[in-house]
């Protein structure tokens, strides 16, 4: 699909699928309170419960499912190519919609 | 009652097999969770001291200590699953846990000990693997 549409089309969406969210929003003296300090929000925006946040080295990738990935398996036809199409939004956060192939049963 | 910004003890530790069930693993001594955080310095020519240094590779693992030999002793090497470890808030105040998750986790090795007059004791060991290369297979997830 064509990017543009695809980037339009995912933007129209109320709730993106997952989060990449900055370091600087980590905030607490202990871990507990620094998780609290990105899951809060992100299950907000999510509108999920009990979202799963992964340090990634340069952002932290939040998303409600456990096995979700940023890329396509490396036993996936598409392997090595992007699972969301990425929106930069103003609070700093990059909002991902999953791309039409990774909403098919993998 | 807040909660206390210290971690205690260990629950819900457990592995789950691909295509299996969750077992839990009782009498846990210690967990250790590793990120697996590697850095690769660059020095050339004239260079004494390294001149650029990134984090350009983890290799995240855990480990569980525990009483519990023959549970841990039923995961051979090899096997592909799911860890768990649910490190517990000091004073088990609501929402003051914190859950740790390894995806792809692989058994790496299951060793167990006993002294005279000592409780037995063992070890589980996991590496995993990225899906994708990219993505981490450590989460934290809260209960």
């Amino acid at each position: 699909m064509n990017e543009t549409l695809l980037a339009t089309a995912a933007s129209e969406r109320s709730r993106p699928d997952a989060l990449q969210l900055p370091y600087a929003w980590v905030k607490g003296a202990s871990s507990r309170s620094r998780l609290d300090s990105i899951l809060d929000p992100a299950e907000e925006i999510l509108g999920v419960k009990n979202a799963c946040a992964r340090h990634q080295g340069g952002f932290i990738f939040v998303a409600p499912d456990i096995e979700a990935t940023l890329f396509f398996p490396k036993s996936h036809p598409l392997a090595d190519q992007p699972r969301y199409m990425w929106v930069a939004h103003p609070d700093g956060s990059r909002r991902g919609f999953l791309v039409p192939e990774a909403q098919q049963p993998q | 009652m807040p909660a206390t910004k210290l971690q205690l003890n260990w629950t819900a530790v457990g592995f789950t097999p691909t295509a299996g069930v969750l077992t839990t693993i009782a009498h846990v001594q210690n967990v250790h969770i590793d990120p697996g955080g590697e850095l690769l310095p660059y020095s050339g020519g004239l260079d004494r001291f390294p001149t650029v240094i990134v984090n350009a590779y983890n290799n995240p693992s855990a480990t569980v200590e525990s009483g519990d030999i023959a549970t841990m002793q039923g995961f051979s090497p090899g096997t592909v699953g799911i860890f768990t470890a649910t490190h517990s808030d000091a004073e088990l105040a609501a929402g003051g846990a914190i859950v740790y998750t390894l995806s792809n986790a692989i058994v790496k090795n299951n060793p167990s000990s006993g002294a005279h007059r000592q409780y037995g004791s063992g070890s589980l060991s996991f590496l995993a693997y990225s899906s994708d290369g990219v993505t981490n297979p450590l989460a934290f997830t809260r209960v």
